[in-house]
C-alpha cells in the first residue's frame, strides 16, 4: 500500500484587502492550513494563481518564495514553534535579522507585555507569554501580513483573549493585514470578513459590519 | 555579518547537546589521535632513521677478505667512482663471564686516521678513543644494548679471549653506527641477544695487535660517488682482492642492519598507517551517521527559519557550522594529543631500534591530512544532511515526520515464529521493523567497535603462534650447539654422551647466495638428516615435506623473490667464509613455508656436496631432559669448538623482546579501540534515545511501566549487540587478514590467526559498551517527564 494522494484545497475564489481581518473558519481537514500556507508562501499550489501585489505565488520559485516571506509575511502558529535554545529576544532578533529595517525588537517585546521576559528562554514562560513571544516575532519585521494557524489554539480562555485582543490591536494600530484559522467559530464575531470552507471548498463567505471587540467573545 | 541570534543558537546547541558533542568530539578526536600518533611516529623514525646515515656517512658496499695488506685500500681508493673507502679487521672473540654464562663480542677495527670515516660512531656515553691511548691500554666502545645488558659502564673491564689469552679491554663508553644498530652474529639467529652477543670497537692498530694481525685488514666498506656504476667498482674490488682471499660481498640494501631495520620499519608502516586510518574511517563513518541523525532532529525548528525566512543556504550553513564545531575541535584535540603521544612512542621505539634520537620534526603532510578529513568529514556530514532537510517544503518540514505506516514487518510472516515470542518481543521486533535506519547505524556502530578491538588484538595471537609454530612445531630441538668450525660427523658422539641428552642429531648451517635469472638472495641452507626427528619441513598448502636426497628446498619467500618454481635449477655460492667459495647449479624440489626464518633446506649428503666436503657438519641439535638442562648447557659451554648455544627458551625470550615494539602499538591500539568503542555506543544510545522521547512518553501516559519500557528497549539492544557481534567479529577477522599480509617480512610471516580469547575479550568489551548505552538509556527513561514532552512539540 503507498501513500494516499488527497486533495486539500479544490479551486476557490479568494480576496484579501489590505487592512482587513479575515478570519477562515472549518473544521480540520477543511483546507483552511493549506489555504494558510499557500498564501504564506510555505506551499505552492498545484494549479491556479495565487498574487499577491502582482505576484504570483503559484508561480514563483524558492527563491523568491523565501524573499517573499522575509519581506512580506509574519506567521503565527498554534504551538509557537520559538527556537527551544534562544531566549524571547533572541527568537524576536532571529527574525529581526531579516529584514534591513526591522522595528526595535525589545520595543515590541515591551509593547506586548514582555518587558520582564525578554531573556527568558520558551521552557521558562506560560503559553499566553510564548505565543506573545511568537507574535512579536512575526511582527518586528513588520510586515504586510501577519497569518495565524490557530493562534489560541494550546492556550486556555483568558489567555487566548489577551492574545487575540493583542492581534487586533496590531491589526487596528499598525494597519497589518491579519489572517487567523481556526476551527473555533466564536472568533469569527472579531473579524472583517469571515470565509467558512469545508472539504477544500469555500461554503461561505461572511462580511461582519460591526466586529466584535474581542474581550467580548465567549467560548 | 555574523548574524548573532544564530551564533547564540549555535553556541546554545552545542551546550544543549553536550553528551553527544562530546562524544562525537571523542570519536574524531580518538581517529584523528591514533592516525597522528602512528603517523608522526613512524615519520619521526624514518627521519631519524636518514639522519643518522647520512651522519654516519654509512657504507655503499661491503666486501670481506680472509686477510690483506693495509696498504690495498690505497688501490681500492684508486677505483674510479669510489668516494670513500675504510679497511678493518673484525673478528668474533669470547668474552670471559661467569659460569653457565657465554658471550661473544665482535671486535672492530676503527680506523682513527684523518681521511673520510665511513661507519662513524655516534657515541651515547664516555668518549672517543685518544690518538695515543697505548698508555692506557686496550680500549674498547661497546654498543650500548650490550653495555647495558651486560651491566658495565665506563672505566669497566671487559675481558677477552684471544688465543687462549685472557685480555682485559677498557670500556670508555657505548656508541653505535648505522652498521650496527642492529648488532646480530649471523643471519642464522636473525635474533638480537645483547646479553650474550655484543658490538666492541676498538682503535684499528689495537685490534690488529690484540688479534695478532698487525697491519692486516679482512673488511673493505667503501662510499660511492653519486652515478657511478656499482656494478663495475665491485668487479674492479673484486679483482684486487681476489689474490687476498676474496670472501664475498654485498650492498648496503643486504647489509644486517639496515635491512632489519627497513623490515621493522615496514612492519611499523603498516602496523602504524593501515590500523589508524581503519579507526579513522570509523571514526568518520559515525560522526557522519549520527551528525546526519542528530539534524535530522533539528527539522521542526528547520520548518521556522524557513518560515521566518531564512534562505536554505543560511540555514544549510548554520547547521553545517555545527557539523565543523565538531571537526574541528575532534581535530585539533587529536593533531595535538597525537603529537604529545607520538614522543613517548618515538622515544621507545627508537630505543627499541637503537637509534640515536635526534630533535622530532612535525610532518606537515600529516597534520594536513588529518585537518583535511577531520574537518571536511564534519562540513560534507553537516551539510549532506541538512540539505535533506531544507529542501523539504517549509510547510512540510513544520509537521512532525509523517508517522511510519503501520505496515507488517516481515518477521510477522512467519507465523510459526511470530504467533510463539510475547508481546515485548513484538514491540521489540516491530520498531526495529518500522525504524530500520536507526536500528542498523546502532548494529554498525557495534560492529565497528568490535572489530577494532579484534583488528588492534590480534597481533599478540599472531606472534604466539609464530612462537609455537617456529620453536615447538618446525623446530623440536631443546638445544642447538654450533661449532665455530665445521667438523667431522664424529664429533656427534661427543653430545650423545653429555648426561641429559637424550638425543642428538647433526645440521649443517651454511650461509650461501641463491640465485635465479638474474636475481639473487642471501640465505642459509640447512642440511638435515632424511629423517629428522628434530626439524620438520613445511610445504606450502601445510603438507610435510620429506628431505630430499637429491636438489634442495627453497623457503617461499625466497622462493617468490626470485620467482623459483618446483623444477627450477638454481645457483648455489657458498660463503661459509672459510675456504674458497664453491658454485654449483642445482634443481629446486620443493617449496617451504616457513612463519620465521627464510631458510632453504637440503640433506646433509647435498649440503657437504655443494662444500666439495662429505661428513662435515656445523653443529649438534639435542633433545635434553629438563632435568639436567642448566648441567649440559654449562658442559657444552665448555666444550672446546662449541661456540655457541642456543637453547629453545632464550630462542623464545629473545623473539619475544623484539617482538615487544610491535606489542607496544598494539596495546596504544586496543586502548584506543576501547574508548572509541564507549564513545561510539554513547553517542548511539543518547541519539537514538533521543529520538525516541515521545515514543517513550507515550507509553508511558498509556500506562506501562519504566520497567516494561526498559524491556523492550533490551530487547532490542540484544538485537543490536548480537547482530553486530556476527558482523564485527568476522569483519575484524578480515581486516586482520589484510593487517598481517602488509606487516610481514621475509624472516616473519604473520598470519591472520586469532584465538578463542581474543574474539572472547572482544566479546566481553562489546557487550560491555553496548550495556552502558543501554543503561544511559534507561536512566534516561526513569528521568523522563512525560507529560512535558508530549505537551511540548519541540
Amino acid at each position: 500500500m503507498g501513500e494516499v494522494k488527497v486533495q486539500a484545497l479544490f479551486p476557490v475564489n479568494l480576496e484579501i484587502y489590505q487592512g482587513e481581518l479575515l478570519v477562515i473558519l472549518g473544521p480540520s481537514g477543511s483546507g483552511k492550513s493549506t489555504m494558510l500556507n499557500i498564501l504564506g508562501g510555505m506551499d505552492t499550489p498545484d494549479t491556479g494563481c495565487a498574487i499577491f501585489r502582482g505576484l504570483d505565488l503559484a508561480q514563483a520559485n524558492d527563491h523568491i518564495l523565501t524573499e517573499y516571506r522575509r519581506r512580506e509575511v509574519g506567521f503565527v502558529f498554534q504551538f509557537y514553534n520559538l527556537i527551544p535554545d534562544l531566549t524571547a529576544r533572541e527568537n524576536v532578533e532571529l527574525a529581526a535579522n531579516l529584514v534591513e529595517s526591522p522595528l526595535p525588537a525589545e520595543r515590541v517585546l515591551e509593547q506586548f507585555g514582555l518587558g520582564d521576559r525578554i531573556d527568558h528562554f520558551p521552557s521558562q514562560m506560560s503559553g499566553g507569554e510564548q505565543q506573545r513571544v511568537s507574535i512579536a516575532r512575526a511582527l518586528v519585521k513588520n510586515p504586510k501580513l501577519l497569518l495565524c494557524d490557530e493562534p489560541t489554539g494550546a492556550l486556555d480562555f483568558e489567555t487566548g483573549k489577551n492574545v487575540l485582543s493583542l492581534l487586533k490591536m496590531v491589526n487596528q494600530e499598525w494597519d497589518t493585514t491579519v489572517v487567523i484559522v481556526t476551527h473555533n467559530t466564536p472568533l469569527a464575531d472579531m473579524a472583517d470578513r469571515v470565509i467558512k470552507m469545508r472539504s477544500g471548498n469555500i461554503i461561505d463567505i461572511i462580511k461582519n459590519p460591526v466586529p466584535l471587540n474581542p474581550e467580548l467573545i465567549e467560548w | 555579518m555574523v548574524n548573532q541570534a544564530l551564533f547564540h543558537k549555535l553556541m546554545r546547541t552545542i551546550w544543549n547537546t553536550r553528551g553527544q558533542f562530546i562524544s562525537l568530539v571523542l570519536v574524531v578526536s580518538l581517529g584523528i589521535m591514533t592516525f597522528i600518533c602512528m603517523s608522526a611516529t613512524y615519520f619521526n623514525l624514518e627521519n631519524n632513521m636518514a639522519r643518522f646515515y647520512r651522519e654516519c656517512n654509512f657504507a655503499d658496499h661491503y666486501f670481506q677478505v680472509a686477510s690483506a695488506p693495509e696498504q690495498i685500500i690505497d688501490q681500492i681508493a684508486a677505483v674510479p667512482g669510489v668516494a670513500a673507502v675504510n679497511g678493518r679487521l673484525i673478528k668474533d672473540v669470547k668474552v670471559i663471564k661467569g659460569k653457565q654464562e657465554q658471550a661473544t663480542v665482535r671486535i672492530v677495527g676503527y680506523p682513527l686516521t684523518s681521511g673520510t670515516i665511513i661507519n662513524r660512531m655516534y657515541i651515547y656515553e664516555g668518549r672517543m678513543f685518544e690518538d695515543d691511548s697505548q698508555m692506557n691500554g686496550m680500549e674498547t666502545i661497546l654498543d650500548p644494548q650490550f653495555l647495558e645488558a651486560n651491566h658495565l659502564t665506563a672505566g669497566d673491564k671487559l675481558v677477552v679471549a684471544v688465543n687462549g689469552k685472557e685480555v682485559p679491554l677498557t670500556v670508555r663508553g657505548s656508541a653505535t653506527t648505522p652498521e650496527f644498530s642492529y648488532p646480530v652474529k649471523n643471519i642464522t639467529t636473525m635474533l638480537n641477544d645483547p646479553v650474550s652477543f655484543g658490538i666492541a670497537i676498538m682503535p684499528q692498530y689495537q685490534a690488529q695487535k690484540l688479534l695478532n694481525m698487525g697491519g692486516q685488514i679482512n673488511s673493505i666498506i667503501i662510499r660511492i660517488s653519486p652515478g657511478s656504476n656499482e656494478r663495475y667498482i665491485k668487479e674492479e674490488i673484486k679483482t684486487i682482492l681476489k689474490p687476498y682471499g676474496y670472501q664475498g660481498d654485498y650492498p648496503k640494501k643486504d647489509q644486517n642492519s639496515n635491512s632489519f631495520l627497513k623490515d621493522q620499519l615496514r612492519q611499523l608502516r603498516a602496523e602504524t598507517r593501515v590500523i589508524p586510518t581503519i579507526f579513522l574511517l570509523a571514526a568518520i563513518a559515525i560522526q557522519f551517521v549520527m551528525l546526519g541523525r542528530m539534524i535530522k532532529t533539528q527539522r521542526l525548528q528547520i520548518g521556522i527559519m524557513k518560515a521566518l525566512g531564512y534562505k536554505s543556504s543560511q540555514i544549510i550553513w548554520h547547521y553545517t557550522s555545527y557539523a565543523l564545531v565538531i571537526g574541528l575541535t575532534g581535530t585539533l584535540i587529536g593533531i595535538l594529543a597525537g603529537l604529545f603521544l607520538s614522543q613517548f612512542l618515538t622515544d621507545l621505539y627508537l630505543s627499541f631500534y637503537n637509534l640515536p634520537h635526534y630533535a622530532n620534526k612535525i610532518s606537515s603532510e600529516v597534520i594536513f591530512i588529518a585537518l583535511l578529513l577531520g574537518v571536511g568529514v564534519g562540513l560534507l556530514s553537516g551539510w549532506l544532511a541538512a540539505r535533506r532537510i531544507v529542501f523539504i517544503n517549509p510547510s512540510e518540514s513544520m509537521r512532525p515526520e509523517p508517522p511510519i505506516q503501520g505496515r507488517k514487518v516481515f518477521f510477522e510472516d512467519w507465523s510459526a515464529f511470530w504467533s510463539r515470542i510475547n508481546s515485548s518481543w513484538k514491540m521489540s521486533l516491530r520498531g526495529i521493523g518500522r525504524h530500520p535506519t536507526r536500528f542498523w547505524v546502532t548494529v554498525m556502530g557495534v560492529a565497528f567497535a568490535a572489530a577494532l578491538l579484534v583488528v588492534s588484538m590480534f597481533f599478540h595471537d599472531s606472534i604466539g603462534y609464530i612462537e609455537q609454530k617456529a620453536y615447538y612445531t618446525d623446530q623440536k630441538f631443546d638445544m642447538l650447539a654450533s661449532f665455530d668450525t665445521p667438523q667431522d660427523r664424529n664429533s656427534l658422539d661427543l653430545f650423545t654422551s653429555i648426561q641429559g641428552v637424550i638425543m642428538a642429531e647433526p645440521i649443517v648451517e651454511i650461509p650461501i647466495k641463491i640465485g635465479h635469472d638474474q636475481k639473487s638472495s642471501n640465505v642459509i641452507l640447512q642440511g638435515i638428516p632424511s629423517d629428522s626427528r628434530m626439524k620438520t619441513v613445511e610445504g606450502i598448502h601445510g603438507q610435510i615435506l620429506p628431505i630430499p636426497s637429491q636438489g634442495i628446498i627453497v623457503g617461499l619467500k625466497t622462493a617468490e623473490k626470485l620467482g623459483i618454481r618446483v623444477g627450477d635449477p638454481v645457483r648455489i655460492e657458498t660463503e661459509l667464509g672459510i675456504g674458497p667459495n664453491q658454485e654449483s647449479v642445482i634443481p629446486v624440489v620443493g617449496i617451504a613455508r616457513q612463519v620465521a626464518g627464510k631458510n632453504s633446506f637440503a640433506s646433509m649428503e647435498t649440503a657437504n656436496q655443494l662444500l666439495s666436503e662429505h661428513n662435515l657438519i656445523s653443529g649438534v641439535m639435542m633433545k635434553i631432559d629438563p632435568v639436567f638442562s642448566q648441567a649440559a648447557e654449562v658442559e657444552l659451554i665448555e666444550m672446546p669448538g662449541v661456540a655457541d648455544i642456543v637453547s629453545r627458551e632464550k630462542e623464545i625470550n629473545n623473539f619475544n623482546r623484539n617482538m615487544d615494539s610491535l606489542e607496544v602499538a598494539m596495546q596504544v591500539l586496543t586502548l584506543f579501540a576501547i574508548l572509541l568503542g564507549c564513545a561510539i555506543s554513547y553517542n548511539a544510545s543518547v541519539i537514538s534515545f533521543g529520538e525516541r522521547l515521545r515514543e517513550f512518553a507515550t507509553l508511558r501516559v498509556i500506562g506501562m511501566k519504566n520497567s516494561e519500557i526498559a524491556g523492550i528497549l533490551g530487547k532490542e539492544t540484544i538485537l543490536q549487540g548480537g547482530l553486530g557481534l556476527c558482523m564485527g567479529l568476522p569483519l575484524g577477522r578480515l581486516l586482520a587478514g589484510g593487517v598481517a599480509g602488509m606487516v610481514s617480512s621475509e624472516v616473519y610471516e604473520f598470519r591472520a590467526i586469532v584465538y578463542p580469547e581474543t574474539f572472547m575479550t572482544s566479546i566481553i568489551l562489546t557487550i560491555f559498551f553496548v550495556l552502558a548505552g543501554y543503561l544511559i538509556a534507561i536512566r534516561g527513561i526513569s528521568r523522563l517527564n512525560h507529560l512535558e514532552i508530549l505537551k511540548n512539540r519541540d
